[in-house]
């Protein structure tokens, strides 16, 4: 049985309607990631996964007693709020010393546990917010663009953090990503949606759906490069423009 | 009556010279006890209305007091406490300007500036229709606060108030916090956002009533953003900015109730408040820019 599931799930933002019969489900311990363009619709599916929005037609559904940690989309803070990252843990539920340390060390940020929120890297604040997702012992994680701001190491070692977490706790994984290669070396199965769900299947068969390369603009070279290399994390493409993967990504993987 | 002997002794210790000789007046100690309410009402309150971004709101909701007394001495209340129309005209102000926001489409501050005219243009002529039959210097009271009008019911009623207050933000500060902070981190974690919206600006509302006589109409808003907002320029820590802002607020009212009696100055308890709040904020900056530990978090 699928921990979370959407049936023929529309969305309408106002007047518009930005999801269309979205059917999709993740299933116990497995990583599921959410591609597409801009505009596409994942962080509203996450939203509406979440509950956080109300559905203009299908539903959601969620295994009975599914616990979720959500983290969400950067969080925008206000630089000068006086909130330390122990405290911030404790919001809104008082954490014990052990339950703040542990969480910390497991995401690998145990020397920040009396650092401003403020004062924190961009890899270190992620890290602080997947803690603050872990303390509620979670079945399953939604993450939504968790690498944004952050550079191409730092978003390699929070992508192995993710699935260390995975294995160690089994939780399943529900992440939107603009990162292609990433997703193609870290997930189960991938789903690409714009405003539908295009295609869906392991990364292998989705890079060679039609509909993915129609979307992206990705050469059957390119995205057969992109997979076969995924495991190499010394690359640096530019993000802005996933697309120019098609003729260099190749040479990019040995520079 | 317990609080009758309490202010008498208090009266017999000012005379004796153990405290300020302003205390030897019965209405200053009603004052003075009605401060000791006031500052940790609204300086603890304060710290959320910052980190929330409803200074606006607060300032909006005590002009709204304004056309509240206005309707309250229309309607026939007493002009000295009209509070039956400053409730009700406040609540419905402000629980109307919540409902609106998130379903015109306009930002808060847009639609405070709409809602805080048309309250001033329907007070001001409110007003003016009764020019003939009241007494223009109650109208100063409302504004700018008095401590010569702090009687037995207005002690009372603020005593009421604060303990309803000071035991909701201990139960639900936290999640006041969060969902501030991040409405979808907190809607995820089962909290009920908008619900908690609508309480915390009824807390404001009645809040800002209560402690109408005291700081005034125009500038208890004001009273709910200073402390908060010269704590935060110093707190390292949330507990820290909660006792500052606390700390100020009290502080705050205190001297302001004190000062003008003490130096025979003729200038309204609001307004010394204020000034008061505004020296401890400015004292907080200059403390940021010259101790540099304290600069650490800012861009």
């Amino acid at each position: 049985m699928s921990l979370i599931a959407a049936h023929r799930l529309s969305i309408r933002l106002g007047g518009a309607e930005v999801l269309t019969g979205v059917s999709m489900s993740v299933a116990a311990g497995e990583i599921v990631t959410i591609v597409g363009p801009n505009g596409s619709g994942k962080s509203t599916l996450l939203r509406a996964l979440l509950g956080i929005l109300p559905s203009a037609g299908g539903e959601v559904t969620r295994k009975p007693g599914l616990r979720i940690g959500y983290v969400p989309q950067k969080l925008h803070i206000d630089r000068s709020l006086p909130l330390t990252v122990r405290r911030f843990l404790s919001l809104p539920q008082r954490r014990s010393e052990a339950e703040a340390r542990t969480a910390l060390e497991r995401v690998g940020v145990p020397e920040v546990r009396e650092r401003q929120m403020a004062d924190l890297s961009g890899g270190q604040f992620q890290r602080v917010l997947l803690a603050r997702a872990l303390l509620t012992t979670p079945d399953l994680l939604i993450l939504d663009e968790p690498t944004q701001g952050l550079d191409q190491p730092g978003e390699a070692a929070f992508y192995r953090l993710i699935e260390e977490v995975r294995s160690e706790t089994g939780a399943a994984v529900l992440m939107v990503s603009h990162d292609l290669h990433v997703v193609m070396s870290a997930s189960d199965r991938v789903i690409c949606l714009n405003g539908h769900v295009c295609c869906q299947g392991t990364p292998r068969v989705v890079s060679n759906a039609p509909e993915y390369r129609a979307l992206f603009g990705l050469g059957t070279q390119g995205a057969l490069a992109l997979y076969q290399h995924s495991h190499d994390h010394d690359h640096t493409h530019d993000h802005a423009h996933p697309h120019a993967h098609d003729h260099d990504a190749a040479e990019h993987d040995h520079v | 009556m317990s609080f009758e002997s309490f202010r008498l002794s208090v009266q017999a210790l000012a005379e004796a010279g153990w405290l300020p000789s302003a205390l030897s007046w019965g209405f200053a100690v009603n004052a003075l006890l009605a401060g000791l309410i006031v500052g940790p009402m609204l300086g603890s309150l304060g710290t959320l209305v910052v980190v929330r971004r409803h200074a606006f709101f607060a300032e909006a909701v005590g002009h709204a007091a304004l056309t509240g007394v206005a309707i309250g001495i229309l309607a026939g209340e007493p002009y000295t406490a009209p509070y039956g129309a400053l409730f009700g005209y406040c609540l419905i102000f402000a629980i109307g300007l919540d409902y609106l926001r998130g379903r015109t489409g306009l930002s808060a501050d847009t639609l405070i500036g709409v809602f805080l005219s048309m309250s001033l243009a329907l007070g001001a002529s409110i007003l003016l229709i009764l020019a003939g039959r009241i007494n223009v210097h109650i109208l100063e009271n409302v504004l700018f606060g008095s401590i010569l009008t702090v009687n037995g019911v207005d002690l009372a009623l603020l005593a009421a108030v604060g303990l309803v207050v000071i035991a909701l933000t201990a139960v639900l500060y936290n999640r006041f916090m969060l969902s501030s902070f991040h409405p979808a981190l907190a809607l995820v974690r089962g909290l009920p956002v908008r619900r908690l919206d609508y309480l915390f600006v009824m807390l404001i509302t009645v809040v800002t009533v209560a402690s109408l006589k005291i700081v005034g109409a125009v500038l208890v808003g004001a009273l709910l953003v200073i402390p908060a907002a010269a704590a935060r320029i110093v707190a390292r820590s949330l507990a820290g900015f909660w006792w500052l802002s606390i700390g100020i607020a009290t502080f705050s009212t205190l001297a302001g109730i004190l000062l003008p009696m003490q130096f025979d100055l003729p200038v309204p308890s609001g307004a010394a408040i204020i000034l008061v709040a505004g020296s401890c904020f400015l004292i907080c900056t200059a403390l940021r820019a010259l101790v540099p530990g304290l600069k650490g978090n800012v861009l």
